[in-house]
């Protein structure tokens, strides 16, 4: 056709401004493929139909195309476009009007023998005669001119394609033989424990980022019997083209192997050299050790400390802080083990110590009761002794016959002080018994324990004398006694109150002066030689006050039984103070009394 | 030289291979961890005043790490989109219908995709979570996936001479090349001792591949030989992001660092440094070089911005 030769020309005119040795035009330039031929051809004008390039240098859209067109100059391949709506704009200023023939493009790229080359002939020319049907002008220029060219083409495009196709296995394959010595080290890679124990994947990553090839990994993992890599490629699909050409490929391989063995052999050489100076795997598994071993450690290290020094902080509530840094310097880890077993029995004794000293407290609180009982019944006892002061001067003034009913009274009076004696001595026990346990477990106290402890002690002279910081603490004792006499001669001085408490009874009916005498040793921490009594309407008044700061002073020290010993002691001092006090005042008092005295006397001595 | 500010960061960019003065800018909000992306299809103008126009923008719901124009159709683009879809988009269509497909099969964040320049008619896309997907434009699912990485592959490039050839880089440090023929990669090699961000094939040399790798270097490889590279090239200050081999000029690529250039390589030289360009203010991760013109090439970066310059030229020079 007229216009086709037109248009023929046209495009030859448009491709030869790419190729044309014009300056001024950039010559755009051709892979090496036989492209250089192209202007040969196009200037002969045997490229009867375009093709369709952006530009023809490199032009990704038709590499194709360039690829087809073999290195003799009368042999090409035409491609033709089958959606002419879809041309773009390059295409519609070449007026090119072509279909686009993917598929021979694709028997073409895949021959390689020459069955292939067969086919394709066959198929090019089944294209002919559809081209044909289409528009059958086109098929004569076609026919005319490219049965040479297709010709030429079946051959030499035939015996271009086999080479370029068995030409990409080899490329794109590794075709250097396996390095022994590179297989030996992943066998050993793969034989480590820790290695084992991980996911195949890993390993097999690992070793390609070592370098090693493909056919070397598989040799090693063959070596390795327990590893079972698994070669994970997801292939969905794929066409029946596709797999019967892989077949014809793998038939191209060994062929191409061989050639490629000899290029290779001078690779191998530089490969080998790399090898020595490069990672070693003994490195790597000794590296993989050592970490692994110093994790586990630490990991051991840290769960072990951790639990006693949970304890510790417990304890830390309850205890002082000083037995947490003893304990945390006595937990050098020296040892793992040595460590776990220490931190253990430490805990230990800081649960039974925390336990003792609980018993402890429960033990003085129930003293400190008891103590409040014994003051609340000494009190009571004080009253009645008023009572009795008050009834015998009444007596005083009457006959004999009341003598002997406040004889009587008074018996009953020393009955209850006897009990409440005995009460208190029952005490007493406990108390001697509470100074050793409370000192052994001196530093368990509180400050304001200790404070207590201070206050008692101080109120108490004769605090049972083994506890060492009752010792310091009790230095303004009220009592001439020393604490370590106050185990014997308390008790002798019990007696010796007892009798003095009769007497008061009987001749000191003034409570003032019981009241005066209790007052000096509460306040005042040193001892003091008892004052004379003041005029009785004072003494009354203070006699009246007593008992409350006596009550009050006796609940204040609480926790410390000690203490609670030492107040009981300290009201059976008062008594004697208060008797002695009232005996002055009542100098020369009635005979009777100091008979009732004698009687009382008597009776305590039967007790004893 | 034309600017364009985009709303979100840059991620990719491509020039169309139908129409020399139309790209393409994949985008994601918030450097790409979380938010919206953007694809943006612009025109370059001779209008000095007004150097772009947009010819379409598509919003997606999770950042577009790559896009790929396809070979067989002018108006088609392929994005990779940060949430594992791949979605298909048609600017001849109105808006209202696109994204014309939503391909999901990935599992995780699809970082990029690439248009068999031979065969025209299918995609891979490569995903972080180790595979590598065949997709064509007429079925709905994936031909093949293709999984042998331990690692996130960050790049799949089909080989421009071998039409069923591609290679695929990935954080697992190693190269492979695959055949879509076989089952299973053909060649696996480690071309760095950090992560491979990046892989190119020589347009000129079906057998040279250049990497580049997060230990600052690009290597020119030739897969024949794959245990010594042919040329190494340091200068990036930071990992480089991506290489791309020019279209025109047989040793010339062009690669963007996250040391904030886009530098111009000619690895055949003894000394390989061509030219660097240092005008975007943030990581720089998209080039592109045209295949219809001769030098023109183009970034893009988390600063925003996207720079169309020809080679030799200051891109920032109004």
């Amino acid at each position: 056709m007229a216009k086709r030769s037109d248009s023929s020309r046209g495009t030859v005119h448009t491709l030869a401004q790419y190729y044309s040795p014009d300056p001024s035009k950039p010559k755009r330039p051709i892979p090496e493929v036989g492209l250089h031929h192209l202007p040969d051809l196009i200037k002969r004008g045997r490229a009867r139909h375009k093709l369709l390039p952006k530009e023809v240098g490199f032009d990704m859209s038709w590499q194709i195309t360039l690829i087809q067109i073999s290195t003799t100059p009368y042999s090409f391949t035409y491609i033709t476009r089958t959606e002419a709506p879809r041309l773009g704009p390059w295409t519609k200023r070449q007026h090119a009007r072509c279909v686009v023939v993917d598929t021979q493009i694709e028997l073409f790229n895949l021959c390689t023998s020459k069955s292939c080359n067969r086919m394709a002939h066959r198929r090019k020319q089944q294209l002919r005669t559809s081209m044909a049907t289409q528009s059958p002008t086109q098929n004569q220029n076609q026919g005319a001119e490219s049965a040479e060219p297709a010709a030429n083409v079946d051959q030499q495009g035939a015996t271009e394609e086999p080479v370029k196709q068995s030409s990409t296995p080899l490329v794109f394959v590794n075709s250097e033989p396996m390095r022994e010595e590179q297989v030996q080290n992943a066998v050993k890679f793969l034989s480590h424990p820790k290695v084992k124990g991980s996911p195949v994947m890993y390993r097999r990553s690992f070793l390609e980022r070592k370098g090693l090839t493909k056919e070397e990994i598989d040799e090693a993992f063959r070596r390795v019997p327990d590893s079972a890599p698994t070669v994970q490629t997801g292939g969905v699909t794929q066409d029946g083209q596709v797999k019967s050409s892989s077949n014809i490929q793998q038939q191209a391989q060994p062929q191409a192997l061989q050639p490629g063995l000899s290029a290779s052999a001078g690779v191998n050489t530089s490969s080998a050299t790399l090898s020595r100076s490069r990672f070693h795997w003994s490195h790597a598994l000794i590296a993989i050790g050592v970490l692994a071993a110093s994790g586990a450690g630490t990991a051991i290290v840290v769960k072990n400390s951790i639990l006693p020094r949970l304890k510790s902080w417990i304890r830390k509530v309850v205890i002082e802080e000083d037995d947490e840094e003893l304990k945390k310097l006595n937990r050098k880890p020296t040892l793992v083990e040595e460590a776990a077993q220490a931190a253990k029995s430490a805990a230990a004794a800081a649960a039974d110590v925390a336990k003792a000293s609980q018993d402890m407290l429960i033990s003085k609180e129930e003293e400190k009761k008891l103590f409040v009982e014994v003051v609340s019944l000494l009190d009571k006892q004080v009253q009645e002794m008023k009572s009795m002061t008050n009834a015998l001067r009444r007596i005083e003034v009457q006959e004999d016959l009341r003598v002997t009913q406040t004889n009587t009274k008074q018996l009953i009076v020393n009955g209850k002080a006897d009990y409440d004696l005995h009460s208190v001595r029952s005490t007493s026990p406990p108390v001697s018994y509470e100074p050793p346990s409370s000192l052994h477990p001196k530093s368990y106290m509180e400050p304001w324990e200790v404070s207590q402890v201070q206050n008692s002690s101080t109120q108490v002279p004769y605090a049972q004398g083994n506890g060492e910081y009752l010792n310091s603490k009790v230095q303004d004792s009220t009592q001439s006694n020393g604490d370590g006499d106050d185990a014997l001669p308390w008790w002798q001085r019990r007696n010796v109150r007892i009798r003095e408490i009769g007497n008061e009874a009987e001749y000191n009916g003034n409570g003032s002066s019981y009241g005066a005498a209790s007052n000096q040793p509460p306040p005042q921490r040193t001892w003091v030689p008892p004052q004379p009594p003041p005029i009785a309407m004072a003494e009354a008044a203070e006699a009246i006050r007593r008992p409350k700061p006596a009550a009050q002073k006796d609940q204040m020290s609480d926790t410390q039984s000690v203490g609670n010993s030492s107040d009981v002691s300290d009201e059976v001092t008062r008594i004697p103070r208060r008797s002695e006090s009232e005996g002055a005042v009542k100098g020369g008092s009635s005979s009777s009394i100091p008979s009732t005295v004698e009687i009382q006397e008597d009776q305590e001595l039967r007790r004893e | 030289m034309p600017v364009f500010k985009t709303p979100f960061n840059g991620y990719s960019v491509k020039f169309s291979p139908f129409y020399e003065d139309r790209l393409a800018v994949a985008t994601a909000q918030n450097f790409g961890i979380l938010g919206n992306g953007r694809l943006h299809v612009l025109s370059l103008s001779p209008n000095p005043s007004q150097p772009f126009t947009e010819i379409a923008a598509y919003d997606t719901a999770d950042g577009v790490y790559d896009v790929a124009w396809s070979e067989s159709h002018d108006s088609l683009l392929v994005a990779a989109v940060a949430d594992g879809s791949v979605k298909l988009y048609d600017t001849a269509l109105p808006p209202t219908s696109n994204p014309i497909r939503s391909l999901r099969e990935h599992t995780r964040e699809v970082h990029s995709a690439d248009y068999n320049p031979l065969r025209r008619d299918s995609f891979l896309t490569s995903s972080w979570d180790d595979t590598v997907k065949l997709w064509t434009l007429d079925r709905p699912s994936s031909l093949r996936t293709f999984k042998e990485h331990s690692y996130c592959v960050y790049s799949a490039v089909w080989n421009p001479r071998h039409a069923d050839v591609f290679a695929s880089a990935s954080g697992d440090c190693t190269l492979r090349v695959w055949d879509v023929r076989e089952p299973s990669s053909t060649m696996v090699f480690p071309p760095h001792e950090l992560e491979v961000l990046t892989c190119d094939w020589n347009k000129y040399d079906d057998c040279i591949i250049a990497t580049a790798s997060v230990d600052k270097s690009i290597k020119v490889w030739d897969v024949r030989s794959f245990r010594v590279p042919i040329a190494v090239m340091n200068g990036h200050g930071y990992a480089v992001r991506k290489v791309r081999f020019s279209p025109h000029v047989r040793n010339l690529m062009v690669s963007c660092s996250y040391d904030m250039t886009v530098c111009v390589w000619d690895f055949m030289v003894e000394d390989a440094l061509v030219s660097r360009y240092d005008h975007h203010t943030e990581f720089a991760v998209g080039v592109d070089m045209s295949v219809l013109v001769e030098g023109l090439m183009a970034s893009t970066g988390w600063d925003e911005l996207v720079y169309v310059w020809q080679h030799g030229t200051d891109p920032r020079a109004p």
